[in-house]
């Protein structure tokens, strides 16, 4: 369907949101002290597409967790003040110097839904479970890579031991995967994915209904209509103030604008042209608020230039070999820098973006120390890009209006652009044209988001648009950047080789203390900013409408968190010291 | 007629063989693997070696395993092996759905969980079909006065009125249709903010009484079924006022006049009546459009119902469900067929079928 | 039309065509409906004239020159040579009946089909060999730089890029008639240019359409038999796969590269609605094949492709001609549904109302594009019924 699944699709990139920090998603507020007459009612949510399945591991869209961050708890959880990472299952832990080796002590009254305790049996498990080449959920099990073991110490003691150094190994450990109750899935884990005939399901086959520790328990989910979550009576920890949670699945946004006008939502993320619409709206303060804020998890937008192109031959033993050839464009990084100054990032994002959001300059949360602030983005000059191209080899050799090498090709790519997307589209018309005027022939081709996803891992393609989401405090850019990461369908899907990137990021992955690691990061930052691998484009910003029915929401440097919220009495949350 | 009819249901049998094999085969030819890259979607980080088997489990599961039949490497074959392969693979699947294995919908699962495009278009049934049929009614309701008057006052100004409103009515875009409503009738909209204008309930739907819940429920299918009435009203009531007019001028209807019969009794007792028949078979020959019809309206009101199931499932290649869903269709069309022309002969005793 | 001719009374008789013809003429509706028509017809044929970036004439350094021309597509010169072909031909057949028809001679047909072969080599000649322009060239931008430059009405790029994004969605004014859409395109101009791909598929679409089922549907009804039984299955197939559907699945198949995506839809949507044509002819031969006339010319010894060709296919085209124009109608709704699912990539009015349904206060988009739409369809049922009414008012087709 054309306007539906990822509409935010741009904003809300599905498979591959979870890659980056996967667990960011569930930071942790101070969950307040709610008074008896705040307790109860239910929060009206909306997702502008259906989750394609609710398993907590191999679940793999940003769907999933925000439906999954009610039903299922981590031992660690950031803060979203401070940023810092705190206890939620786990009382306190144990660092060894060299970071390798954390202790946690879980809390001894935690316990899922059903009763049964929290235990570190459950803990080891479900860290097996993720480790299990037969679970489908490899990008959370490539952050465990480095992770030697885990073992019980006692019922209510957890160690993790790693193989190297890494700065992440905390995170990794505490804030990656959820807990499951082992009493429940062992068998399911433990059961052949092959073998669909058996009496117990294999655990890749399990979509729905699950249970956990969080606050929430799965009621039902009903396709194509809504998820709903209840309260979970037996919560070991603080208790939320809503009874129920509803979440609706409604693709169209004008619907759902409608809807939520009309008092049936309390809680949407729109489109930036929406925002701007529904800020001259009288109703706005009375009837609902708006927030528009940056968090680490909004990610960026990019184009991706195909440094490679692969081709099959026949090898000499007569077996196919895949033979990895330079791309006869983009792999010349002056071409790359060109095609960025070529592109009015600042006219683009005021037009089409309502200039909600910032230019992006590299792959690090810009307000973060991560990111080297005194990088510019490259400004919008065609005829630099002109004198770039000359410079490669790129000029108008027979005055037919367009660019031609040395061998006569003219400068042609194919663009191709997940279907799913209005911004996306516009971006990819407007492109077109502004290149077609420079002498460079695009041709844009859209097509489904399975069919992308294919073209993505087998690396068929010339540019694509694409946005990576749900990074966290601080990223770790080997998945996306290292070279490693380019075979076996890894994540470097440009096929970027860099000798001086891979050493960055394997210092930079080692380096405990934070300063020395920073620097690294700034000096790939700039790496990047030379090289051009993706013209990065916009750093985007989240846009949240909250009814007044609603009290409690705020922003948090986190971003907003729904567990603190609460049913204002008689619609009077404006504020968010509204007095009860 | 019996023999007819024997014959006419005979001959079903190969027009339902060739629909599936159509569709089987132009859903397998067309370029592309759907079920890779349906698998890589949902579950991109399976160990390759597994990802194999399994991609091919699900293959022969939903009709679209290329079979080794020459020794060679499935995917490598020429395009000649490649239509034999097509019939092959219907071979296969006939087998399957004769048993009663519909095979598995790629895309879409029932409230618990059933993948089976039988009970995806049961549960979708439930709300297409009332809907469809609800609106086809309010057609008849409204068209056959109309048609009806407009008849009675021939060459009057209600006649051309009406057929020059009613084909434009007709010539409005049904997406032009439903935006104006949502728009301006609409809550949230711009106008007057009169109905719901998503999904067929409120979300505090469950817990109300049968009367308020048919309330919740009439509320919210009015523009919806607005938007699928509004169309369909030309075509009728031109066909009433054809066919009305058609009896008016027959030799019986002037034979009533003079035996002195009350032009009332002339009119609605014997005419009226006579030009039901053609209203009735064209209202047998929308049957099929019932689960079909209503893609447009289903997308812009957010209803779950078949024609969105059929349209997705065709972009995403979802074989079990194009197949069993034409399958459907098609039966359903040939019934009303069949039924049109006993109509037919049923009513007219001139007509005679062999 | 046909050779057969009526008797309508004393003195010149009149081919079936012509009293058809007399009908309509005297119907305001339908000729209101057919100048609407041909007024479209001739707006997406000669678009780039009415609206585009490329001035028809332009004066330099004292050079006159006529960008214009250098531009048009080869399938844009084919469009005008063909419709320009088209009005003339009817004037062309009859002057050379009436001087054959003077001359007592019955070989007008040969030096008709003679002048028509010229006609189209000529046309491929001229198209065939030939690369149009397709460099940007900066036209509007140094519109200053000429001594005189005569551009389209509405001189404004095709396709917007970072310049037109600032005049984004401004309501109509002078400079913008219908307003600008939501990246600074003219609405007018992209209504204009959807009028193109609306008569392609209206007459493209369903002439391959009616072209199947005709041939079809007159071999079914003529020999009867087995012919008639398999073509009977094959079309009950066809009919009972819900018609999005086929096209849907059709389009996966058929999206071939090679194919600009247009011409991917027209086709499709032709191979897929020939089965109306396929009824209407069957039943009309059925009828006809036992008419007096056709023993007649059987009893004669003519051969079986003229009987049809001649005699029988052109007296049944009356409900055809029918259809076809109601077929129109509903092609161009077909075209704005796909374009409402995603599936259609030219710039057409489907588009266009799909685009602009979803912010509704900036009502010159949709409204501009569904009253084409509605405007078009309405013209073509309006055109279809007085047809209908014209050939026999108590034909129940």
């Amino acid at each position: 369907m054309k306007t539906a699944r990822y509409e935010s699709g741009w904003w809300l990139v599905a498979a591959l949101a979870a890659q980056l920090g996967a667990a960011a998603l569930a930071p942790a507020a101070d969950i307040p002290d709610f008074t008896p007459d705040q307790m109860g009612g239910t929060l009206h949510r909306r997702f502008n597409a259906e989750p394609q399945n609710l398993n907590p591991l191999t679940g793999k869209d940003l769907y999933e967790r925000l439906v999954n961050e009610y039903v299922f708890e981590y031992l660690l959880n950031r803060d979203l003040d401070t940023m810092e990472l705190k206890g939620v299952l786990a009382e306190r832990w144990e660092t060894s110097d060299d970071g390798r080796v954390i202790t946690f002590h879980l809390k001894p009254e935690a316990r899922f839904s059903d009763g049964h305790p929290l235990t570190a049996d459950d803990v080891l498990f479900s860290y097996e479970a993720v480790k299990n080449p037969k679970i489908d959920c490899r990008s959370i099990a490539s952050y465990l890579e480095d992770c030697e073991r885990c073992e019980k110490v006692d019922d209510h003691t957890v160690r993790f031991v790693w193989k190297k150094t890494y700065f992440k190994t905390l995170e990794s450990s505490g804030n990656l995967f959820p807990i499951l109750p082992k009493h429940l899935y062992e068998r399911n884990v433990a059961a052949d994915p092959e073998d669909k005939t058996g009496k117990v399901k294999p655990f890749n086959d399990l979509t729905q209904g699950f249970i956990g520790s969080g606050p929430y328990k799965f009621e039902r989910w009903t396709t194509g209509q809504e998820i709903v979550l209840v309260r979970n009576e037996d919560y070991w920890g603080k208790p939320r103030a809503f009874d129920r949670i509803v979440i609706h699945i409604i693709l169209e946004e004008q619907a759902s604008v409608q809807a939520f006008l009309s008092g049936d939502l309390d809680d949407m993320t729109i489109t930036p042209e929406w925002w701007i619409k529904l800020e001259k709206r009288p109703q706005r303060d009375a009837a609902f608020r708006m927030f528009r804020y940056m968090t680490p998890s909004n990610g960026y937008s990019f184009i991706a230039w195909n440094h490679a192109k692969y081709r099959t031959v026949q090898g000499p033993d007569g077996e196919d070999q895949t033979v990895e050839e330079p791309h006869p464009i983009f792999s010349d990084p002056r071409v790359r820098l060109a095609m960025t100054h070529l592109i009015n990032r600042r006219a683009l994002l005021q037009h089409l973006y309502r200039g909600i959001g910032r230019v992006a300059t590299g792959p690090f949360y810009p307000p973060s120390p991560q990111s080297d602030s005194a990088i510019e983005p490259w400004p919008f000059d065609r005829a630099e890009a002109l004198r770039l191209l000359a410079e490669a080899g790129w000029k108008d050799r027979n005055g037919d209006g367009w660019l031609e090498n040395e061998k006569g090709e003219r400068f042609s790519f194919e663009f191709s652009i997940d279907a799913g997307g209005q911004l996306t589209r516009d971006l990819a018309r407007i492109l077109k044209e502004e290149f077609r005027r420079t002498g460079i022939d695009v041709r844009t081709t859209f097509i489904e988001w399975s069919v992308f996803v294919v073209k993505l891992d087998t690396r068929d393609f010339d540019a694509i648009t694409l946005a990576w989401g749900g990074g966290g405090v601080e990223n770790d850019p080997y998945q996306i950047w290292h070279s490693d990461q380019i075979a076996n369908q890894g994540h470097n899907f440009i096929s970027f080789r860099n000798a001086e990137a891979d050493r960055l990021i394997a210092e930079a992955r080692g380096e405990l203390d934070e300063n020395r690691r920073t620097a690294r990061f700034h000096r790939f930052h700039r790496l990047l900013h030379a090289l051009q691998p993706y013209t990065f484009f916009i750093a985007r910003e989240s846009l949240r409408l909250v009814s007044t029915r609603i009290a409690g929401a705020k922003v948090h440097p986190l971003g907003m968190e729904t567990h603190e919220w609460w049913v204002a009495p008689r619609g009077s949350g404006k504020g968010e010291d509204a007095a009860p | 007629m019996k023999t007819y009819l024997a014959k006419r249901f005979l001959l079903m049998i190969p027009t339902l063989l060739g629909i599936t094999l159509l569709t089987y085969a132009l859903v397998r030819l067309a370029p592309g693997d759907p079920v890779e890259a349906m698998i890589r979607a949902q579950a991109g980080d399976i160990n390759p070696k597994v990802f194999a088997n399994e991609a091919d489990a699900i293959r022969e599961r939903l009709g679209l395993k290329n079979y080794n039949l020459w020794g060679k490497d499935p995917q490598k074959i020429d395009a000649l092996e490649k239509v034999v392969n097509v019939f092959y693979g219907y071979g296969r699947w006939m087998s399957h759905v004769l048993r009663g294995d519909f095979g598995e919908s790629m895309k879409y699962k029932t409230s618990d969980g059933s993948k089976s495009p039988p009970a995806l278009f049961w549960e979708r049934a439930g709300i297409t079909i009332p809907l469809n049929l609800v609106a086809q009614v309010a057609i008849f309701v409204i068209a056959i006065p109309v048609g009806l008057a407009a008849a009675r006052r021939r060459g009057g100004f209600f006649d051309r009125f009406s057929t020059i409103v009613l084909l434009g009515l007709y010539s409005v875009p049904s997406i032009l249709a439903g935006t104006l409503f949502i728009g301006f009738l609409g809550r949230g909209g711009l106008g007057l903010e009169w109905f719901p204008v998503a999904g067929l309930h409120s979300s505090a739907a469950e817990g109300l009484g049968r009367l308020a819940y048919l309330k919740d429920l009439l509320w919210h299918v009015a523009l919806p079924i607005a938007c699928m009435v509004y169309g369909g009203l030309a075509y009728l009531a031109k066909l009433g006022r054809a066919s009305l007019l058609e009896n008016l001028r027959a030799d019986y209807v002037r034979t009533a006049r003079a035996k002195g019969l009350s032009e009332g009794r002339v009119v609605y007792h014997h005419a009226f009546r006579n030009s039901l028949l053609p209203m009735i078979t064209t209202m047998v020959m929308t049957l099929p459009g019932l689960i079909g019809g209503s893609v447009i309206v289903e997308t812009i009101f957010s209803i779950h119902g078949m024609g969105l199931l059929m349209v997705g499932a065709a972009q995403a290649r979802d074989l079990s469900v194009i197949v069993f869903g034409t399958l459907v269709y098609g039966a359903i069309t040939l019934l009303a067929l069949v039924v049109g022309d006993v109509l037919y002969a049923w009513a007219d005793p001139r007509i005679r079928y062999e | 039309m046909s050779d057969v001719e009526t008797t309508g009374g004393v003195g010149a008789s009149r081919t079936y065509g012509a009293i058809v013809w007399g009908q309509l003429r005297k119907r305001p509706s339908a000729m209101v409906s057919l100048g609407v028509i041909v007024l479209l017809a001739l707006v997406a044929i000669l678009a780039p004239f009415i609206a585009g970036e490329v001035p028809i004439r332009w004066v330099e350094n004292g050079r006159v020159s006529w960008p214009i021309f250098r531009y048009l597509s080869n399938g844009e010169y084919a469009a005008m040579l063909g419709f320009a072909l088209a009005l003339l031909l009817p004037l062309t057949v009859r002057l050379l009946r009436r001087r054959a028809h003077r001359a007592g001679t019955g070989g007008w047909r040969w030096v008709f089909l003679a002048h028509l072969a010229i006609w189209l080599v000529v046309l491929t000649s001229l198209v065939a060999w030939r690369e149009p322009e397709r460099r940007y060239g900066f036209y509007l931008e140094r519109a200053a730089e000429a001594e005189s430059a005569w551009f389209p009405l509405v001189a404004y790029p095709q396709n917007p890029g970072y310049r037109e994004l600032e005049f984004k969605e401004q309501p109509p004014s002078w400079e913008h008639l219908l307003g600008t859409g939501r990246l600074g395109d003219d609405v007018l101009l992209r209504i204009l240019y959807g009028a193109r791909t609306a008569m392609t598929i209206g007459f493209v679409a369903v002439g391959i359409g009616t072209a199947i089922g005709v041939v079809l549907g007159a071999m079914s009804g003529y020999f009867g038999g087995r012919t008639d039984l398999v073509l009977m299955r094959i079309t009950e197939i066809f009919i009972c796969i819900p018609g999005l559907i086929l096209i849907i699945i059709a389009l996966t198949v058929i999206s071939a590269a090679w194919l600009p995506p247009l011409w991917t839809v027209v086709i499709v949507i032709g191979l897929t609605g020939w089965m109306w044509a396929y009824r209407l002819m069957r039943a009309e031969l059925l009828r006809i094949r036992s008419e007096d006339y056709m023993t007649a010319a059987r009893a004669l010894g003519i051969p079986t492709w003229r009987l049809l060709l001649r005699h029988a296919v052109p007296n049944g085209m009356a409900p055809i001609l029918v259809g076809a124009t109601f077929g129109v109608a509903g092609a161009v709704f077909l075209e704005a549904s796909l374009a409402f699912l995603g599936l259609v990539q030219t710039p057409s009015w489907g588009e266009m109302l799909n685009d602009g349904r979803q912010h509704l206060e900036y009502w010159w988009v949709w409204a501009s594009a569904g009253g084409a739409i509605f405007l078009t369809v309405f013209v073509y049922n309006l055109l279809g019924e007085a047809i209908r009414d014209a050939i026999d008012p108590r034909l129940k087709i």
